[in-house]
């Protein structure tokens, strides 16, 4: 399954949302429900189902569905 | 009869009148600001009150604004207010348990919300029998019978409404408040608490009419609404609000570029701040900014000290329920501040620490946060729930739940919740709530939640659970778990860990001994543990 697919499987999971289909031009004001608080799960879900870990630094990058996805393929190549 | 609260911008007395003064700067994630007089801000409240008489939500409804930070929830709250219906402001990242606990048990009649929430609504809609309309503030048509497009309604809705003065005692605003157990009980406000908050706003905030002031509490919060929208604008002071999530580099640049003159925040975002690596704070020029404030959680000493040496300014904490509308206690420029506490009491307010006789404890002894009643913001009850409300009053005083304590110069101190709800970031999370949550989980057979000390969000939430006979606890259970939580309850409920146990402690009534989870978890002696039910 294709990282992108894995992801919006994570997206759907964390937004309780099985319709969503994320882009990676999708920023928070995108989805429903994707606010700071949100933001803390989706990330530690990420990090889980991709087993990876991001640092602060990185994390600070992530503007949107596409920052998110680019920093998991350089993590798992 | 007083003034009713949904013409606060219109009677705006420091505004001198003057209908084009600017109450609202709304910035947007991309920094383009949309500005509202008074005047703009007075007639879209009117509008909006005139769109709920026309669909027939005026007048004792109860209507809930489900949105995020965004105009339509400032002159939906006051619209609502003038057509003398409750106003109901929601988180809007409350799940569908959350959503129907509260929406049923005040039996809302109207939901202010976009479409994206529609799905949700909908979920749960046949659980909610008094909802009849669901108002989209982004949809220029109707979709379907009851969910209805505000800005096809706002466009043709006259921008005049002849508001009638009302009771002191009518009912205006609701909010839910957690408890330990059962339900979260809907606090109900009256419109004649004003003149408190304007005392407050001037006491402790000590805002001044050209200030630009920016209260960052979201309006599902009582902070939102008390001081976010009814106390600064009743006394004509332009507000700042951003509609982004919170990051540390656009809460700068807002603080700066508008400039911020008075800022009221929470001490999670406050400790947030002082723990991010590699930001320069020292870049931002806040030599506008006259004073920070911060209210939800006890405010650690070494943050006060961080944003003396950092930030160049000391932080003013102020203690405050949503059962007491308005400030109770606080630090307040002109005070000496001791790090650490909470204040003093607001001119007018009787404080006491009381012993569980009702008698007043000696400085330093540790007892009951009580307030002498009445105060003019007080609440007048929880909804359909006066026992538990006449439960918190004795002869003279109001049981807050707290315990703390009074120095020798009548400072308090928060000591802690004298029950078990959990306050993670300035939210109060019942344990009762998630644990039913986790219940609906079909492999888990028992749960308990409990608060645990936390260094940036006060307390985190922690759940035990002891999964069904036969289920093992798969890899990804936990973060199931976690998500469960999130989207049935809320983000901030989200269990910070899942601990797996073989059984949950409890006594011999079935009554969960969280005290017991807590200090084992912690690894504290639990104390008696005689009364545990199969105790070995």
């Amino acid at each position: 399954m294709k990282c992108q697919d894995v992801l919006n499987q994570v997206f759907q999971m964390v937004f309780a949302n099985r319709t969503l289909n994320v882009q990676p031009e999708m920023t928070p004001n995108d989805i429903d429900g994707w606010d700071s608080m949100a933001h803390v799960n989706l990330i530690a879900a990420v990090e889980a189902r991709f087993h990876i870990k991001f640092a602060t630094k990185e994390l600070r990058s992530i503007e949107t569905v596409g920052d998110l996805g680019a920093l998991i393929d350089g993590k798992i190549g | 009869m007083t003034t009713n609260l949904g013409d606060i911008c219109k009677d705006a007395p420091d505004s001198g009148g003057k209908t084009d003064w600017t109450a609202l700067r709304l910035i947007r994630p991309d920094f383009s600001v949309r500005a509202f007089s008074f005047g703009e801000i007075d007639s879209l409240a009117s509008q909006f009150a005139n769109v709920l008489e026309e669909i027939g939500e005026g007048g004792g409804q109860t209507i809930a604004i489900l949105l995020s930070k965004c105009a339509e929830v400032f002159y939906g709250v006051l619209g609502t207010l003038k057509a003398r219906s409750v106003v109901l402001p929601l988180f809007s990242n409350f799940g569908d348990l959350a959503l129907v606990d509260r929406l049923a048990d005040c039996a809302a009649t109207c939901v202010l919300t976009k479409r994206s929430s529609v799905a949700r609504l909908q979920r749960i809609r046949a659980q909610l029998p008094a909802l009849r309309t669901i108002l989209l503030t982004d949809s220029d048509r109707d979709l379907e019978p009851g969910v209805l497009s505000l800005p096809a309604r706002l466009a043709r809705a006259s921008d005049v409404y002849q508001s009638r003065p009302v009771e002191r005692e009518t009912p205006s605003l609701l909010h839910y408040t957690s408890g330990s157990t059962g339900k979260p009980k809907g606090v109900l406000h009256v419109h004649g608490g004003l003149g408190y908050l304007q005392h407050t706003a001037r006491e402790i905030l000590q805002l001044r009419p050209d200030d630009l002031y920016w209260c960052t509490a979201d309006h599902g919060w009582i902070t939102g609404t008390s001081y976010g929208l009814i106390a600064p604008w009743s006394l004509g002071i332009t507000q700042v609000q951003f509609t982004g999530a919170y990051d540390p580099d656009r809460w700068f640049r807002v603080l700066e570029s508008q400039p911020v003159t008075v800022w009221y925040t929470a001490p999670t975002a406050l400790r947030m701040l002082m723990r991010t690596e590699e930001f320069d704070f020292r870049r931002y020029d806040l030599t506008r900014l006259r004073s920070i404030f911060s209210v939800g959680e006890p405010l650690n000493p070494e943050i006060s000290r961080w944003a003396t040496e950092v930030l160049g300014h000391e932080i003013y904490d102020t203690w405050f329920q949503t059962e007491t509308g308005g400030i109770m206690i606080a630090n307040r420029p002109g005070m000496p501040v001791r790090p650490g506490s909470m204040g003093k009491p607001v001119s007018g307010i009787s404080a006491a620490i009381l012993d569980a006789e009702a008698t007043i404890c000696p400085p330093r002894m540790i007892g009951r946060l009580s307030l002498r009643y009445p105060w003019p913001s007080m609440f007048c009850d929880y909804l359909h729930r006066s026992d538990v409300y006449r439960a918190r009053f004795s002869a003279q005083y109001y049981d807050s739940g707290d315990l703390a304590h009074q120095d020798e110069d009548g400072y308090f101190w928060f000591s802690a919740r004298n029950d078990d709800v959990i306050n993670t970031s300035g939210h109060l999370v019942s344990p009762f709530e998630v644990e039913s949550s986790l219940l609906e989980l079909p492999e888990v057979a028992e749960s308990a939640a409990i608060g645990v000390p936390d260094p940036v969000v006060f307390e985190a939430v922690v759940v035990f659970v002891a999964l069904r006979q036969g289920v093992e606890a798969g890899e990804d259970l936990p973060m199931r778990i976690r998500l469960h939580v999130a989207n049935r309850l809320s983000a901030v409920a989200t269990p910070r860990e899942v601990v797996f146990v073989d059984k949950i402690p409890k006594n011999k009534s079935g009554k969960i001994l969280r005290r017991v989870l807590r200090a084992r978890y912690l690894g504290q002696d639990p104390g008696d543990i005689s009364t545990i039910e199969d105790q070995p």
